[in-house]
């Protein structure tokens, strides 16, 4: 076990704040609305705490400050394709995605603009998508709990989903949000003190800098300029309009609280990534050679106090929870409504609606577990559902929002599915299995080029026809 | 004070600002009973 009493009684007491936060929010609960878009009613510094605390999980602080300490402050580079795409997000699309109307989910917003069948194509993608990134949030919370008590790697990941699940279930998204409120602190604050901490015991920036290898702390590295792209590339699009940030932009009571909110939190993003990757940094003159993924519990372990090392446990703890929460949520809301909703009980009531949201969140936090643990095949082909989100759902979806005004639908409701289908066909077959990426354009690229290609080519062919059937957009409750 | 060190403790101050920022918020929010 790597921490003494101590900080073994303050990761447990953390434990218990979590939980009575998802008891008390139960209260909040008086329906589906306020299950899947906290009624509505968020400020905008509640905004920027989910946001970052579901953004800053297990890859963006163990796994960023594992790869700085491989690769140095290329991965700052990489990363701001992350920032940019957050800041141009909040600034051009987020704030036109709330002002459509009372909406929950991507699938709402494609069906506004695209019809039935943009939207149920759309549902069944964020919903793999936000299943299977519960799955990775659950693997990553089971290896921190194994480094912090040394116990086997099932039973804990088992006892940590549980945890989870029994929080987000019982509060919905005002648990999630008020858990990630306290998320955020403590993993904000916790990973920075351990950033300082880390810095000063290597003789400050300025002796640290010195001592490093100058590839390390060059912003191309070593890496050739294709894989700088593809990486940057990855984070540009790869969480673009992700589900679980469209519904939080759907929680605010206005656009322009949803504008500065998710503006705010990219351009915070940015800073807390220089915290990271300092601390990854640190690990480089602190730990000589050790495996990169045990960096940052390795820092914890050897150079932090008693006391302050149970809390960057929890902190860690916290990464990976409140971004597992965040997405466990979402996949209910997104099953509810996008799938329960749409082609099973049309007229289903609210009582209903959230009766479903609340055993959805049940059975689906027990499928990621079983996913992650005992069918990692089929986990492989849901993490392909991951990569293909940018090069099928985001061109259609930032196209329709970006031409004219605020709500016009100009582009033709008959583009959407062709374009999906040819993205996600060009990325299948340009990628490694098939064509092997030629001339060094990433799969993902050659997606949003075919996405785009067709989409203006039936957009052309159609926008004199009027919509029908599947094609028709939906109408939503503007207020 | 080089500018490395400038970027990453300045870094560190702005997440830190945030952290307060957020307590801040959400105190004044409780305080006007806007959640409820």
């Amino acid at each position: 076990m790597l921490v003494g009493t101590l900080d073994l009684t303050i990761i447990l007491v953390y434990f218990a704040v979590v939980l009575a936060i998802g008891y008390v929010s139960m209260g909040k609960i008086k329906g589906f609305e306020d299950y899947a878009v906290a009624g509505r009613r968020l400020p905008i510094v509640f905004l920027f705490a989910t946001m970052a605390a579901t953004a800053t999980g297990g890859a963006a602080t163990i796994g960023r400050a594992s790869q700085s300490y491989e690769s140095g402050i290329v991965m700052f580079t990489a990363t701001m394709g992350f920032v940019l795409n957050q800041v141009l997000s909040g600034l051009f699309l987020a704030p036109r995605i709330r002002a459509i109307g009372k909406l929950y989910t991507v699938g709402d917003v494609m069906g506004f603009y695209y019809g039935r069948a943009a939207h149920a194509l759309t549902g069944v993608f964020s919903f793999l998508y936000s299943v299977t990134l519960f799955g990775v949030q659950l693997l990553a919370m089971g290896r921190i709990l194994q480094t912090i008590t040394g116990l086997p790697l099932v039973p804990l990941m088992i006892a940590g989903s549980a945890f989870t699940i029994l929080y987000t279930g019982l509060g919905g998204m005002w648990a999630v949000i008020y858990t990630d409120l306290l998320q955020f602190i403590v993993l904000a604050f916790g990973i920075t003190t351990a950033a300082m901490v880390a810095i000063h015991a290597a003789g400050g920036v300025t002796a640290l800098v010195s001592k490093l290898d100058p590839v390390l702390m060059s912003p191309a590295g070593d890496w050739p300029s294709s894989q700088i792209l593809a990486i940057f590339v990855a984070f540009l699009l790869g969480e673009a309009l992700a589900p679980y940030f469209v519904q939080r932009y759907f929680s605010t009571k206005t656009p322009s609280d949803t504008r500065w909110g998710v503006t705010l939190f990219g351009s915070y993003y940015g800073f807390y990534t220089i915290v990271v990757i300092a601390l990854g940094l640190s690990g480089v003159v602190l730990l000589g050679d050790v495996e990169p993924d045990l960096v940052l519990s390795s820092i914890v372990r050897d150079f932090l106090p008693i006391g302050l090392r149970g809390l960057v446990f929890a902190a860690l703890l916290a990464a990976v929870m409140s971004t597992g929460d965040s997405i466990l949520n979402n996949a209910s809301v997104i099953f509810t409504r996008d799938l329960y909703q749409r082609f099973f009980r049309p007229s289903a009531s609210d009582k209903n609606l959230l009766m479903w949201s609340k055993v959805s969140t049940i059975f689906i936090g027990a499928g990621g577990v079983v996913a992650a643990l005992s069918l990692p095949d089929v986990f492989e082909l849901l993490i392909y559902t991951y990569t293909l989100w940018a090069p099928s759902i985001i061109p259609p979806l930032i196209v329709a929002l970006l031409w004219g005004a605020p709500k016009e639908r100009r582009v033709s409701p008959w583009a959407a599915a062709p374009a999906i289908v040819a993205g996600i066909v060009t990325t299948f077959l340009w990628g490694e299995k098939f064509l092997g990426q030629p001339l060094g354009i990433p799969a993902v690229v050659a997606g949003v080029a075919a996405n785009l290609l067709v989409l203006a080519i039936v957009h052309a062919a159609t926008s004199g026809r009027d919509p029908r059937g599947a094609f028709l957009p939906e109408e939503v409750d503007a207020s | 004070m080089s500018a490395w060190s400038l970027l990453v403790y300045a870094s560190a101050a702005i997440v830190y600002f945030a952290v307060a920022a957020t307590i801040w918020g959400f105190i004044r929010e409780v305080r006007a009973k806007d959640l409820d």
